[in-house]
């Protein structure tokens, strides 16, 4: 089942196109990674899909159904920065998510309050609270009531190495509890260690979006080496399943058509044409490669 | 309706600025209520004075007419609950709750029906003050030559209604600038120089529309009052038999106020 459903969302802010026909769904029971560098345009997407901004074209669904307050309601939400009273305690903030939203009640309050490790300082005003304590009781208001749908953007915004550890082991958790988690983030290494699918953005545009695997291998990834670089370079260039090669330090990088790399008929090709090699690897693509490659120019 | 209520209070509840302003309006109401009876009672103790007090004065501060009287010195003191107004709605924009609570499921026609509501509530506190204030005067000024009865006390509803206009021109100058000092400054700008100044100027001219200005409108519910008006008692008698006509006016007036800003809030990227 599709938990949420894009079609074709356009957002314009004066002269500047926000997004650009972005059209991707969600699954339910996935974790969702929407990635792209600063000013791509994954807060205003966010926005438009929680209501604070209006889409100038296109459509959206939640649950199958098209927008609305009630279904908002069952949606746990971290946009952007914490947004709370400030002269208001932890505890109250939470009163006011809690009455607003019909999720949690009093004694929930107080166990997600100990699960995101603010029960000691409940009393305290947010005002008083670091950074990192305000994105915990943001987190924790998204939290309240175990709601279905959880979106988090960059939850890990202000938190130390502790605290993202624990963070990213909370949204395992919740997988695993059968929630679905949107995740909006700029740290790539935490979005490939937990989520199951990913859209990557660029200047208002969808890039790509699917399941990781899907994303990463779109083709195959060869490091191969000899002692005479230039030779090798003319020589894999006459390989059939090449698509193209760059020199990488001492090593010649190889991309190839995905599922094809075939590292004996590699080995192979080269030494009937006279080169031995001396490094042949199949690299695994990192999200973080895969990312720059296809939002730098 | 109750449930936006209750989320409201739990907003306020805890915030010691809404409740110190409050207290500082009550305080300020009481006073220059107090301060002008203390001035009456100067001049008609005067033996010099008394008669010619007595004429020129009557006694504003006994039943009936204190429902008028304070009405009016009240209302000039306007500004300070504007305050509470003011910090209740660029609150929600400095702290980006506005756009919490509808993430959170509120429609936006909840929220600013929840603003709505304060500002209802906080003329209710303010009317309940100025009710205090001509019980506690009226009972204490009232002699046996004076007429009793409750001629005046319609006077409440207008004062209701002018507190709760005025609030709601505070509210859409906060909504519209969403940043507290200057929508404070807009607000003491327009209700002290910039509508007084364009009043004079359009009574100068003969020109009717000087009536319809924002505040003007509901200020004209309740006009100086009866000993105040000795001066021309034509334009006293005229002013009192608009009043009613006036209450239509605040009445429209804060409708539209309120349908504009619910349009614009359904419009408008938070």
């Amino acid at each position: 089942m599709t938990v949420l459903e894009i079609n074709d969302i356009e957002k314009s802010y004066r002269t500047t196109k926000a997004l650009k026909g972005i059209s991707f769904s969600v699954p339910e029971g996935s974790i969702f990674g929407i990635l792209g560098p600063n000013g791509s345009g994954k807060t205003t997407l966010l926005g438009i899909l929680l209501d604070v901004l209006h889409a100038d074209a296109g459509s959206f669904s939640w649950f199958g159904q098209p927008s609305s307050a009630q279904q908002r309601k069952q949606i746990g939400t971290l946009l952007e920065t914490p947004n709370f009273y400030h002269y208001l305690s932890a505890t109250r903030n939470l009163e006011v998510t809690s009455q607003i939203s019909g999720r949690g009640d009093h004694s929930e309050i107080d166990n997600i309050l100990k699960k995101v490790g603010l029960y000691e300082r409940r009393a305290s005003k947010f005002s008083t609270y670091s950074l990192g304590m305000k994105q915990r009781l943001a987190i924790g208001a998204a939290l309240l009531g175990a709601p279905s749908v959880i979106v988090l953007d960059e939850p890990t915004n202000g938190l130390d190495p502790v605290g993202i550890a624990e963070i990213r082991a909370l949204i395992l958790e919740l997988k695993s509890d059968g929630h679905t988690i949107i995740l909006a983030s700029h740290l790539l290494d935490e979005v490939e260690k937990i989520c199951t699918h990913v859209a990557i953005m660029k200047s208002g545009k969808l890039v790509t979006s699917g399941t990781v695997e899907e994303v990463l291998n779109s083709e195959d990834l060869v490091e191969i080496a000899a002692d005479n670089l230039e030779q090798l370079s003319e020589v894999i260039g006459l390989f059939p399943q090449l698509i193209y090669q760059k020199p990488e330090s001492q090593r010649l990088l190889l991309g190839m058509q995905k599922d094809t790399a075939d590292l004996e008929a590699i080995n192979e090709f080269c030494f009937n044409k006279g080169i031995v090699l001396n490094h042949l690897y199949l690299r695994k693509q990192r999200l973080e490669a895969r990312f720059f490659e296809l939002t730098q120019d | 309706m109750l449930q936006i209520l209750k989320i409201e209070w739990l907003k306020i509840k805890s915030y010691s600025a809404f409740w110190w302003t409050l207290g500082i309006t009550a305080l300020s109401y009481i006073a220059a209520s107090y301060a002008m009876v203390g001035f009456y009672h100067q001049l008609s103790n005067n033996p010099q004075m008394a008669k010619t007090a007595q004429i020129l004065l009557g006694n504003p501060f006994a039943f009936n007419e204190v429902w008028h009287t304070i009405a009016y010195i009240s209302s000039l003191f306007i500004i300070i609950p504007s305050l509470v107004v003011i910090m209740l709605i660029t609150n929600e924009y400095t702290f980006k709750t506005h756009r919490q609570n509808i993430i959170e499921g509120w429609s936006r026609g909840q929220f600013l029906t929840g603003k709505l509501l304060d500002i209802a509530v906080v003329s209710l506190l303010i009317g309940l003050i100025y009710v205090g204030a001509c019980l506690i005067i009226g009972s204490t000024n009232t002699g046996a030559k004076d007429i009793v009865g409750s001629s005046k006390t319609y006077f409440i509803g207008y004062f209701f209604l002018q507190t709760f206009s005025q609030l709601s021109i505070a509210f859409v100058i906060g909504f519209l600038v969403r940043k507290s000092f200057i929508a404070l400054g807009i607000f003491i700008f327009s209700i002290a120089i910039l509508e007084p100044m364009l009043t004079w100027l359009f009574s100068k001219y003969d020109l009717v529309i000087g009536h319809f200005l924002p505040f003007e409108i509901s200020d004209r519910m309740i006009p100086p009052p009866a000993f105040m008006a000795k001066m021309n008692p034509d334009a006293y008698k005229l002013a009192m038999n608009s009043t009613g006509q006036q209450v239509l006016y605040t009445l429209l007036f804060s409708t539209l106020l309120w349908f504009f800003c619910f349009r614009i809030n359904a419009k408008r990227d938070l």
